[in-house]
């Protein structure tokens, strides 16, 4: 059957579209949630467990705390406070982490370490996935259950400022804001001061409840410079600083007998060795989270945080406010942090986090009474009401506080158990959907490379064997087969595939259109390729008149990419992919200065004298006539020096920044040159560098842009200069007369 | 077509794989604690010393280097002197060659070099030794279709086996199997030498396969 070019190429693109659609549907996991729009409730919250009668209050045990700030500073790492360098960093948050009354944890934060996911998981405790770095950029507001909402809904007053992310995330939510944009990333003063300005007025006023703080200057000096920059102690002690007068505003403002503050501390991500943010690595998931309130116990010396799920913050700042918690969390509340209230709070407090994950885990997974903790759960409420009848009927003996506290261990095991079976189902592939959508992908993949000769030839038409394909006996066969597959696969696998969930008339389409694909696929190739002992019967002539024939060099690239591909499917080899690079592009110079030098070193001879083989003791000689000799000479010896000349350029260039995963501490030119005593080096080759370029570009352009580019790159070297990189040529000298 | 040829060449390169074999046995039996990842540079010389004798000294016995018209002692003597030259030359070219692919300059220089030792005995010198110190006849040998003879031939197969083997020994420096044998130049060496055995064995076999086939140009 023939096909026009155009309608070959449309049906390749829809079912390619298709292809892709399922391999990704499979590839995002669903996402763990009941439905978007809705919130729970107060008047949903369960009932105090009591075993016998009815159930008795429905209450909500009392608020812990008044007001709240959350400080947050993005790209906070753990040990920029716990770490040695925390006593000079940020002394008076150490301080507080040490003596005050607070507690200290270290809060991973889940991958994607990218602000916005991360404070979509703060506020509603639930672990967004990858697909939300795409929607970072342009994040549309937040409709999912989530913290804000409830503390606005409870009447609660929120102030905000700093990164608008959060403005975009909760519009109308807060009474007051100023959003902060992220885009100048050389900027890390401004940013911050315009968070800063506000704060002295805010403190003084008594007209908010809870206080947002979002800082981005640390972060922007971690993408400008890393982690080890001089920048970092300045900025941390102005965060220090900040830190010391909201505490001591909250300290003044407390009164007798109404409840306390709460100080929250944290960082939504860490940042890696080299500033970076946005991997799974210790440094960029390793956040520190201080609590600091009157309510907790106050320390006595240096202990080592435990160490939280970032999402835990989300339960235990809403039952600390005495708000529903959220219902896609997926986070349990830190126990520490309620350890002052009394035992009944206590046990409520763990029995409204357990109800709220107990029912998640019923609307995401199908099987969920398998699940770990769930009927961990169920007998830890039973246990809880059969104490709170005791403790109702006024029973206060020892026995009682005893049986209080297994209970409390029960429901901690219970959460942590539920927590992780969530968590884990957030992490989840659906391999089957993944590999459908990939064959399919594949498939059409190889129909376009067999087609492509004939669809590009001037009569656009692609002669397709349907009919002949549809007829054939492997056809049905294959459909056979692959529906048997689907059938196996389906009725074996426990988890959900989507897939397996569409109809049966769907599935069968697809089934077909592969199978079909298939057998055309094998027509099409053995039509076009003559796979017979043909090209391999190799004299010289034929294979020259032959178009099978690949130079070293085709052989090579195409091995190259092949083995390229092939080696990313391995972990070990994506982490050193560079030297991958580094190594093949080697083999490529070195297999051009072979090619060249064979050339050039053959054709002198094969131009004299064609049948006469040389002997082998005759020296080198120039044409006898040649009527430019030098030129002739000029463009062998270039043609000679080049892949020499790029195999050094690439050595150095290797050598000048170490990357990768094995040797990236490794010292290389790059740490030499970036040393102070050899500023003078760097100077001169960057102003060598940069003058290169303007040489290199200025021959295509008109006198204007040669200005400009001149400006340009002077501007560069002066914005070094000033950052204090390089020097100006005449610093050294000035410094030293004048001073 | 070329019985005769192929045989010699089998026997040949047998006795060049049992030599070397035989240095490591004996390694392994003389020097106490001898492995070959841990006294790598040890085994490196004693194979390439192995090679390097038992190749010469074949390929002199069967005489199959080009004639020489001159049969003085002096002519001698300097042809000799360029083949030392030679190899010595080959020998900072791959070190050159292997630095270019990203050894390390400095650190591990001695290790560097003991790999371009070895790669050029198991290919610079049988270059020397059935074409002899002209740099033109091996140009013309490792050009398209400038085999000249069955043993041209088996020169670019053991050569070129040898050389894959060595860059094929590379790929598992980088990566993160802390294994003993992925510390330089430990894989590139075995490699090398393994693409070798290889190409001693191939280079008969090719040939004999493909002996109705294989014209050369004269002879």
């Amino acid at each position: 059957m023939k096909v026009r070019s155009s309608v070959f190429a449309s049906f390749i693109l829809i079912f390619e579209v298709i292809g892709v659609a399922l391999f990704l549907r499979g590839f995002f996991p669903v996402p763990v949630k009941s439905s978007v729009e809705a919130k729970s409730k107060l008047s949903d919250l369960p009932a105090e467990p009591l075993a016998g009668s009815s159930p008795n209050s429905s209450r909500l045990p009392q608020p812990l705390f008044r007001k709240l700030v959350i400080m947050l500073i993005d790209g906070l790492r753990e040990d920029f406070v716990f770490g040695p360098n925390g006593r000079l960093y940020m002394p008076y948050t150490r301080h507080l982490v040490e003596r005050g009354s607070s507690l200290s944890f270290v809060a991973k934060a889940r991958p994607p370490t990218v602000t916005m996911p991360r404070i979509k998981a703060i506020t509603t405790g639930s672990i967004p996935g990858f697909i939300d770095v795409i929607m970072n950029l342009n994040s549309p507001a937040l409709l999912e259950d989530n913290l804000i909402w409830q503390a606005k809904t409870a009447g609660k007053r929120i102030v905000f400022y700093g990164d608008d992310t959060w403005v975009r995330l909760f519009p109308k939510h807060f009474m007051e804001y100023d959003g902060t944009t992220s885009f100048f990333v050389s900027d890390y003063t401004e940013v911050d001061n315009n968070v800063t300005r506000h704060l002295d007025s805010t403190l003084k006023r008594d007209d908010w409840d809870i206080l947002i703080l979002h800082y981005l200057g640390l972060d922007h000096i971690g993408h400008i410079s890393g982690p080890h920059s001089s920048l970092i102690q300045p900025k941390l002690l102005e965060m220090d600083d900040i830190m010391k007068r909201i505490h001591g505003a909250l300290v003044s403002k407390e009164e007798e007998g109404s409840l306390p503050y709460l100080m929250v501390l944290c960082g939504d991500h860490g940042m890696s060795e080299t500033g970076s943010h946005g991997g799974s690595s210790e440094p960029e998931i390793n956040t520190p989270l201080v609590l600091v309130s009157p309510a907790f116990k106050r320390k006595v010396g240096m202990e080592k945080p435990g160490v939280v799920e970032q999402v835990d913050l989300t339960p235990t700042l809403a039952l600390g406010l005495g708000l529903p918690i959220s219902q896609n969390n997926v986070g349990h509340v830190i126990p520490a942090a309620l350890e002052e209230t009394s035992l009944r709070d206590q046990l409520r407090f763990l029995h409204l986090n357990g109800h709220q994950l107990s029912c998640l885990l019923k609307d995401s997974m199908p099987d969920y009474q398998k699940a770990a903790g769930f009927e961990q759960f169920r007998v830890a409420e039973k246990a809880h009401g059969n104490w709170m009848k005791l403790y109702m009927e006024g029973n206060a003996s020892e026995v009682l506080s005893n049986m209080g506290k297994k209970v409390l261990k029960q429901y901690l095991e219970a959460l942590s158990a539920m927590s992780a079976a969530l968590s884990k189902q957030l992490g989840k592939y659906d391999m089957y959907s993944m590999i459908a959508g990939m064959v399919f992908v594949f498939q059409l993949l190889l129909f376009l490379l067999l087609a492509l000769p004939e669809a590009l030839s001037g009569e656009a038409i692609v002669d397709l064997p349907i009919l002949s394909s549809m007829l054939s006996l492997p056809f049905y066969l294959l459909c056979l087969l692959l529906a048997s597959v689907h059938v196996l696969v389906c009725t074996s696998t426990e988890s959900s595939c989507y897939f397996c969930s569409l109809s049966w008339g769907l599935v069968f389409a697809a089934v077909a259109l592969s199978s079909a694909m298939f057998c055309i696929l094998i027509n099409m190739a053995t039509r076009r390729l003559p796979i017979g002992p043909k090209i391999h019967g190799r004299s010289p002539l034929r294979s020259n008149s032959s178009e099978w024939t690949l130079s070293e060099l085709d052989v090579l690239l195409l091995a190259g990419t092949v083995g390229h591909t092939l080696s990313l499917a391995a972990s070990s080899f994506v982490e050193e992919e560079h030297q991958t690079w580094y190594f093949l592009l080697n083999t490529l110079s070195l297999t051009v200065f072979q090619d060249v030098c064979r050339k050039y070193f053959r054709e002198e001879r094969g131009s004299e004298d064609e049948d006469e083989h040389i002997l082998p003791s005759r020296d080198k000689e120039s044409h006898p006539f040649a009527p430019s000799k030098s030129n002739i000479y000029l463009e062998k010896w270039l043609a000679l020096a080049v892949p020499p000349f790029t195999l050094v350029c690439c050595r150095l260039l290797r050598s000048l920044n170490q990357t990768g995963v094995q040797w990236a501490h490794l010292p290389d030119v790059g740490h030499w040159l970036n040393s102070s005593e050899h500023k003078m080096v760097l100077s001169l080759l960057s102003a060598f560098c940069l003058v290169l370029i303007y040489f290199l570009v200025q021959r295509w352009c008109s006198w204007v842009s040669k200005v400009a580019l001149a400006l340009g790159l002077l501007g560069v070297y002066s914005y070094r200069a000033a950052v204090g990189n390089v020097l100006f040529p005449w610093q050294h000298t000035s410094r030293t007369t004048s001073r | 077509m070329w019985d005769h040829e192929i045989r010699a060449m089998a026997s040949t390169h047998a006795i060049i794989a049992s030599s070397v074999f035989m240095a490591t046995v004996l390694l392994a039996v003389f020097v106490p604690g001898f492995s070959v990842y841990g006294m790598h540079l040890l085994w490196i010389y004693a194979v390439s010393g192995a090679v390097t004798a038992v190749s010469v000294s074949v390929f002199w016995l069967l005489g199959i280097s080009p004639p020489t018209k001159k049969h003085t002692l002096g002519y001698k003597l300097s042809r000799l002197f360029r083949s030392c030259l030679y190899f010595l030359l080959s020998c900072l070219f791959f070190h050159t060659v292997v630095v270019l692919y990203g050894a390390p300059l400095i650190e591990s220089a001695l290790e560097t070099f003991s790999l371009s030792v070895l790669l050029t005995s198991l290919t610079t010198l049988r270059c020397l030794c059935v074409l002899g110190p002209h740099v033109q006849a091996w140009i013309r040998v490792f050009s398209r279709h400038g085999a000249m003879s069955v043993w041209d031939t088996a020169l670019q197969i053991t050569v070129a086996c040898t050389l894959i083997g060595a860059w094929l020994g590379a790929f598992p420096i980088p990566l993160d199997w802390d294994r003993p044998w992925q510390v330089w130049p430990v894989s590139c060496s075995v490699g090398a030498m393994i693409g070798y055995l290889t190409g001693l064995v191939a280079a008969p076999a090719w040939i004999h396969y493909h002996r109705k086939h294989l014209t050369y140009k004269c002879k």
